[in-house]
């Protein structure tokens, strides 16, 4: 910056400020207000940080149904329990096709399977081995729910 | 108050620190070290002095509310000149209906019957300039900010605050009325 600008500007601020030469005065009763004001607002602030650290109880309404729930939640807890605790045989093993239930269809899924010499786990009736007698096995019973349903 | 005159030793950045963990003496510390300066600055943008001092009150409550949790990334200054200037362009909306035209800095602007011939053509001078040059100016010379905090504080880059400055001064310097003011 060369002297001539360095001289041009401080003439510039000195009549600048000198056009805002009225100054305000701030009176006693206001800064009392304002820092009246700011106490209470930190104590505020501060004191809802504090209860936000602490938190209070929660209190959970409940509606009628709701209370139902802990109770049902358990009763399906047991039946899973149950269900698969069951030896593997009795359930799902025969159900080769995945439909939800064993019929005839499962026993000529297993036998396409048992051709093709895909490997397969539908060992019905436990002896180790998944074989013809396997699907005899599920035919049979197939059979047998059958006559019970029609009876 | 003996209190809060200790404080005057402590940095702006110690004081906000004491504020964040709570002691309100800190910030009453920070009130009163930038009292005048926002006052001033607030009646600056009005030319009321009831509307500059609810301007100051409110000023100090919105930067209270920051509290816990105010972190300090720039002069303090720079953080409370946007807040006087948006609270004095919304108080002087609400006082009376917005002039299109109307300019910032109305205190320094309106001529002065009372003032000298010169004085009044340096006001015309600094209203004849762009809006955003004229700021730049004004917090330069009448607030004595460096130019990084006038950056900060209107959220421009620095280059911009320069090239500002740099036009604006030309723009004065070639203005004839006020020639005299600097020979």
């Amino acid at each position: 910056m060369n002297e001539d600008n360095k001289n041009f500007e401080e003439k510039l601020g000195k009549a600048i400020r000198q056009l805002a030469k009225e100054t305000i005065f701030v009176p006693p009763a206001k800064d009392d207000e304002i820092v009246g004001g700011i106490r209470k607002r930190f104590d505020r602030q501060f004191l809802n940080k504090k209860k936000e650290k602490i938190p209070a109880k929660k209190i959970v309404r409940v509606s009628r149904w709701q209370r139902w729930i802990p109770l049902a939640a358990s009763i399906l807890v047991a039946a899973s329990i149950l269900y698969f605790s069951r030896p593997a045989s009795s359930r799902s093993v025969a159900d080769v096709n995945g439909d939800g239930k064993v019929d005839v269809l499962d026993a000529f899924a297993l036998a396409n399977q048992l051709k093709s010499g895909a490997s397969v786990s539908a060992d019905v009736n436990g002896d180790g081995v998944v074989d013809e007698k396997d699907v005899r096995e599920i035919a049979a019973r197939a059979v047998r729910l059958e006559e019970g349903d029609r009876s | 108050m003996e209190e809060l005159i200790e404080q005057e030793s402590f940095s702006d950045a110690e004081l906000i620190r004491a504020a964040n963990a709570g002691d309100s003496t800190a910030f009453e510390a920070l009130y009163f070290r930038y009292r005048d300066w926002v006052v001033n600055l607030a009646f600056r943008f009005t030319a009321d002095r009831e509307l500059a001092l609810d301007i100051l009150q409110d000023t100090f409550f919105y930067f209270s509310k920051k509290f816990p949790g105010f972190e300090l990334t720039c002069q303090l200054k720079s953080f409370l000149y946007p807040v006087v200037k948006n609270l004095s362009i919304n108080a002087r909306n609400k006082a009376r209906r917005y002039q299109p035209g109307e300019e910032l800095f109305a205190q320094i602007e309106a001529p002065q019957p009372a003032q000298t011939a010169s004085e009044n053509d340096l006001r015309f001078a600094l209203a004849s300039l762009p809006e955003t040059h004229r700021e730049v100016v004004l917090l330069r010379f009448l607030e004595e900010m460096p130019l990084a905090e006038i950056a900060d504080a209107l959220e421009i880059p620095l280059g911009t605050v320069k090239s500002r400055l740099h036009n604006a001064l030309e723009l004065l310097r070639e203005n004839p009325k006020i020639k005299s003011l600097f020979e």
